[in-house]
């Protein structure tokens, strides 16, 4: 794909006549918001936002799902597709084209998450293995994109993962859900699902340790690592398959060498989540975790150390979060189009800075990444 | 609240059926009738035909104003007369009294169930103390605090403390409401709970604490309603509006679209009647829940119809969108649950809610081009 099939907006007003407030606009900004977006006419791409000014947005032909900033090529952004998807792309931002392309192997496709290795060297992201139906992460040059290694991820559905600060670990969220291409996305094996947080060796895929929660059906399915490698998750409940109907916490944290440790008040906000939980954040400015729930419209917001609930912000069909060092702030979109901007510390959300663009439909995950 | 609807709700009406009169008049002339060129009469307004978003802005426009705001203003009405009449059967404890007491009790139920569909705005104000949780404690997570409300009244008629309005207002949800108050026109504090009123009244005339018990909780009802009505009419928290004009400008805090927000709500409430079996737990000792799930089904309907034929409604704008099946199924749904409240079957009633659910998910969204996000239901 070549700059031609790109829409980049020049000077950033192309696409959004009225919709910014002049303060937004006005922004002289080193970070790019970026996410994967659905459009009015069903067509999919990812878009980006510098300075409260869409940068541009091309059109990638699937649905995507995680974004991740290129560690040595900062003004390029990975594209992963949402599961079952088999295609990836490498987008450089500021020529406007696709630098890579690289698939799933035979047998295989991706989940949808992936995170580079600390010092940049490869790049990580959760397979299957479609015809046995076990989870993978696979391993590949971070520039080349050459598939070197692949490991079992230890568990059945792996989805999000991040490298931990050590540069030696890795923590994979097995959802322990198993779905396949031809079946589209229906769990097949709600009986005996088990979900996991899972360590291994980023150097060779060993398993260091893994965790799980009561719940049998508590699908673990997001994380992030703060500065300390405290890992926060996110849960998603398959409450038919639970045969119950008790509140089940979907938030928490892991610290090193400790048990996992559930958030399970106030029991009205576990509630209000309505057993979904499709993002997380961590601000280690004030050890604050969001947490955000598209089906209750609602982000949560949790000390890291505490677990006290410091503050929630209501935002329907919230997903995408993420945290801006340049604003100081986490910053939410949603499926209309919005962006809003919440003070890290105070979790206030500041108006004037609502942003909305109709025509972009914000996908589960937002990315915030410093100019290159 | 007829005079606040726009301009819109009031000018803009459905297609006049019957415009134009075609008359012929006819004349005995020696037994033949002649022919005669047909007269056409204008009768009204020519007709006007709405666009597809101009059927759907009226139809939103008339729900609130012919279904929401009269839902919100009869509850409060009726919390208002429970508590007159609790004031009344307290100032004289007698048969008659107890009868108006508990029939008023099931009306102000029956408005309830016709108000709890549109669960959002002053309704559910707060995340963690919303105001309908200390209307209906069931409505949280249907759970039963039948004998959490028992203990708490037992303890009140038999303790000291000062029965202040205070006292009452600090009480958390699972103490007061309608609940509560069923408990305490319905039955008799004792350990055997007796529900006849030879016995209830007996211990009305013999703790006069079961009076202040009565009265407190009858007027924390009140109060609520009254907040929720002011929240609808005056102002909404510190907006300096009504909600109702924050809902129809579509200026709601969350960014959520109005006509999704309503959609939604109802949905969920449908949700929540089958998946909480609610007919077989609500109201379990004045026994009237078919009749509050009945009258549910009749403002669901309301909503979906229009008071009228006149009323343009969501019904309308479906097939004025080409969607007539869309109506039809609707229909047969809400068919299917009238048929199931009728043969009291709990069994049914939970299958058809569920197909009415489905309808409010796919359909009726769909119908009115209407988008509840990309994220909502598709999970990852």
């Amino acid at each position: 794909m070549k700059r031609r099939d790109l829409l980049v907006a020049v000077g950033g007003g192309l696409l959004l006549g009225s919709s910014l407030s002049s303060a937004a606009a006005s922004r002289v900004s080193r970070e790019r918001w970026i996410s994967a977006h659905g459009g009015e006419s069903g067509e999919f791409g990812v878009g980006w936002l510098t300075g409260g000014e869409l940068g541009g947005t091309t059109s990638v032909g699937f649905r995507g799902h995680a974004v991740l900033q290129h560690p040595s090529r900062p003004d390029s952004a990975v594209f992963l597709p949402r599961r079952p998807g088999k295609v990836a792309l490498e987008v450089d931002l500021l020529a406007g084209e696709v630098r890579h392309r690289f698939t799933a192997a035979e047998d295989r496709h991706f989940y949808g998450h992936g995170c580079f290795s600390v010092d940049g060297t490869v790049l990580y992201t959760t397979e299957s293995h479609v015809s046995v139906g076990t989870g993978l992460v696979t391993v590949r040059d971070a520039n080349t994109y050459e598939r070197l290694e692949e490991w079992s991820s230890h568990g059945i559905g792996p989805h999000d993962l991040a490298a931990l600060p050590d540069g030696k670990t890795l923590v994979v969220a097995n959802g322990g859900i198993l779905t396949r291409p031809e079946t589209g996305r229906r769990a097949l094996n709600l009986p005996t699902m088990r979900s996991s947080l899972c360590y291994l060796d980023a150097g060779t895929g060993l398993l260091l340790d893994e965790f799980f929660v009561a719940e049998p059906k508590a699908s673990i399915r997001h994380l992030d690592v703060a500065r300390d490698g405290t890992v926060a998750f996110a849960i998603q409940l398959q409450r038919d398959a639970s045969g119950h109907d008790r509140l089940v916490p979907l938030v928490g944290v892991h610290r090193p060498g400790a048990a996992l440790e559930l958030f399970e008040k106030p029991a009205a906000i576990l509630h209000q989540l309505r057993d979904y939980v499709g993002s997380v954040a961590i601000c280690d400015q004030g050890r604050v975790a969001g947490f955000a729930s598209p089906r209750g419209n609602l982000v949560v917001f949790y000390h890291v150390d505490s677990g006290a609930l410091l503050g929630y912000h209501q935002l329907r069909d919230v997903c995408g979060l993420a945290v801006s060092r340049e604003r100081e702030a986490f910053v939410l979109s949603n499926s209309f189009g919005e962006i809003r901007e919440l003070d890290w510390i105070s979790l206030h959300e500041r108006k004037h800075q609502r942003l909305r663009l109709p025509d972009f439909r914000w996908d589960n995950h937002l990315l915030v990444a410093s100019l290159g | 609240m007829a005079a606040a609807r726009s301009w819109f709700a009031t000018v803009v009406r459905r297609c006049a059926p019957a415009c134009f009169v075609l008359l012929s008049s006819c004349s005995d002339n020696n037994g033949i009738t002649p022919l005669e060129p047909p007269v056409l009469v204008e009768t009204g307004p020519p007709p006007v035909t709405l666009t597809e978003e101009e059927a759907l802005r009226a139809a939103f426009e008339e729900s609130v104003d012919e279904a929401i705001v009269p839902s919100v203003q009869d509850f409060a009405q009726e919390a208002t007369a429970t508590v007159v009449s609790a004031q009344d059967f307290c100032g004289q404890v007698d048969e008659a009294g107890l009868r108006e007491l508990q029939e008023r009790w099931r009306s102000l139920f029956s408005r309830w169930y016709r108000l709890v569909p549109y669960n959002f705005g002053p309704l559910n104000d707060d995340i963690i103390f919303p105001n309908f949780t200390f209307i209906d404690s069931l409505r949280l997570r249907g759970t039963d605090y039948l004998e959490t409300v028992r203990g708490e009244i037992a303890r009140d008629i038999s303790g000291d403390r000062e029965l202040t309005e205070d006292y009452f207002a600090r009480k958390t949800f699972n103490r007061v409401g309608l609940l509560a108050l069923e408990a305490t026109v319905f039955e008799t504090s004792t350990a055997e709970h007796s529900q006849a009123a030879t016995d209830i009244l007996a211990e009305f005339d013999a703790r006069p604490r079961k009076c202040r018990v009565l009265i407190g909780l009858a007027r924390q009802i009140e109060e609520r309603a009254q907040t929720i009505a002011s929240g609808w009419l005056e102002e909404f928290q510190d907006t300096e509006s009504a909600y109702r004009d924050l809902f129809l400008q579509a200026e709601l805090e969350d960014g959520t679209e109005p006509i999704s927000q309503l959609l939604i709500a109802v949905q969920e409430y449908l949700d929540y009647l089958q998946a909480r079996r609610v007919v077989t737990t609500a109201a379990p000792l004045s026994g009237i829940a078919w009749d509050a799930v009945a009258a549910s089904m009749d403002e669901v309907e309301l909503l979906l119809r229009g008071v009228n034929s006149e009323s343009n409604s969501f019904f309308d704008a479906m097939i004025a969108s080409g969607n007539q099946n869309a109506v039809d199924g609707v229909e047969d749904s809400i068919d299917q649950i009238r048929r199931a409240i009728a043969d009291r079957d709990p069994d049914m009633l939970e299958i058809t809610l569920g197909f009415l659910d489905g309808n409010f998910k796919r359909e009726i969204p769909d119908s009115l081009g209407i988008e509840l996000g990309i994220n909502f239901s598709d999970g990852d």
